[in-house]
């Protein structure tokens, strides 16, 4: 019992030394031996507001040099990559309203820029500004612009024309008040236009090792359960539907081969954005 | 330790009271049967394993099981004989598997045992 407490341990503290990959988290190097039913046995716990739980498994991966990688803001937002998981970017959202009238514009990632348009005559329009879904990885605050027209019904400049600059951090909200009037030369205002400018640097990030994988043999086996629900992959990418609360993970060899492994994991909502993914906690190590 | 997780290859062959249970994994490579077989008292009898055995047919792909139990898990291939897991009372999660593509069936035999004498023994596929 000892040894395995001190197992226990030792490979809690060696995972607590990765950081992400993308956003999944990664397993670190296991091995298992040729021990007749040897099975690896583990839990991962999701919280938040999880949908299911990506995992995939590596088999004899080994890993190179960490790298500095680019997060790359044009992948769509929300989509997996089955190597990396989902990428994020940072992101702010828009919402611009007058009365009952609103129209906004979500994820204007860092380096992109998104325009809206309310049509709502002479008046006051608020502008609300939020950072929901932003990578809350990144911790900088985002820099923006924000450029408004008051505009008559052929697109003239009535009243109320500039550029706004600020930042926002994460979970922060910002709100402007844009008051738009009659032009004595341009006439009434029909329609507000704001364009918005997300200014921040594109961060780049550090993986802890970039995964070198090969080709899965069929001798290694992994299965992932929760509640009444199980799925099996031999090296395919699954997504275990079981929302929050803990996942069992066995890995095994059909035919009792030693083999060294390690699996990427990550929980995500129905948008397949990272939720809150605990680390590894090593129940049986053979 | 050994006491909780101790296996031993029995020989034993099918008797009147094991319990048989037959599946058909269908072919994408995910496909898992999951089973729960559950130990319960007979009276004063409270079951100290469960045995469990399982045969296949095929070999491409290949069957595997894993019977697991708290923080316990083992695995099993096909036609190897059987194994009495000793876990006491409760539910053995019983997962079944094969290592790739391909339509693949299975046989298990499984029993509670407290002691030599058979206990309550009633399985659950879910």
């Amino acid at each position: 019992m000892k040894k395995i407490a001190q197992k226990l341990a030792l490979s809690l503290l060696a995972c607590s030394t990765f950081e992400q990959s993308g956003w999944a988290l990664d397993s670190g190097t296991q091995n298992l031996t040729t021990t007749v039913g040897a099975t690896d046995y583990f839990k991962i716990n999701c919280a938040g507001d999880t949908d299911h739980l990506n995992f995939k498994l590596l088999e004899n991966a080994t890993t190179a040099d960490p790298v500095e990688t680019p997060d790359k803001p044009s992948v769509t937002i929300g989509t997996v990559n089955p190597t990396t998981g989902p990428i994020l970017p940072q992101i702010l959202n828009a919402k611009l309203s007058k009365l009952k009238l609103t129209t906004s514009a979500s994820k204007i990632a860092a380096g992109t820029i998104k325009e809206i348009s309310l049509s709502g005559g002479n008046g006051s329009y608020l502008l609300n500004l939020d950072t929901i879904g932003t990578n809350l990885n990144l911790k900088n605050s985002q820099i923006y612009s924000v450029q408004y027209q008051c505009l008559n019904t052929v697109n003239k400049v009535t009243t109320g024309s500039a550029i706004v600059t600020g930042s926002l951090s994460n979970g922060s909200t910002k709100s402007y008040t844009i008051k738009c009037s009659k032009s004595k030369t341009t006439g009434d205002t029909s329609s507000l236009k704001i364009k918005i400018t997300n200014k921040t640097a594109i961060t780049k990030i550090k993986s802890a090792a970039q995964v070198i994988e090969t080709p899965a043999s069929g001798n290694l086996m992994a299965q992932v359960l929760k509640g009444v629900t199980a799925l099996n992959t031999i090296g395919e990418v699954l997504n275990l539907q079981g929302g929050n609360g803990d996942y069992s993970v066995m890995v095994n060899s059909p035919v009792n081969a030693a083999k060294n492994y390690r699996f990427q994991y990550s929980c995500l909502n129905t948008s397949n954005i990272e939720t809150k993914t605990s680390l590894i906690q090593i129940l049986q190590d053979q | 330790m050994k006491r909780f997780i101790f296996l031993m290859l029995t020989g034993l062959s099918f008797n009147s009271s094991a319990h048989d249970y037959s599946g058909v994994l269908p072919a994408e490579a995910s496909a898992v049967d999951f089973l729960g077989v559950s130990c319960n008292a007979d009276g004063d009898m409270v079951p100290d394993k469960m045995y469990f055995k399982i045969s296949s047919p095929d070999t491409t792909p290949l069957i595997s099981a894993q019977i697991a139990k708290g923080n316990f898990v083992t695995n099993m291939t096909p036609n190897r004989g059987g194994v009495e897991i000793y876990q006491g009372e409760g539910l053995y999660r019983v997962t079944v598997d094969k290592n790739g593509t391909g339509v693949a069936s299975y046989s298990i035999e499984y029993h509670c045992e407290s002691g030599g004498d058979h206990t309550e023994t009633t399985i659950t596929h879910y």
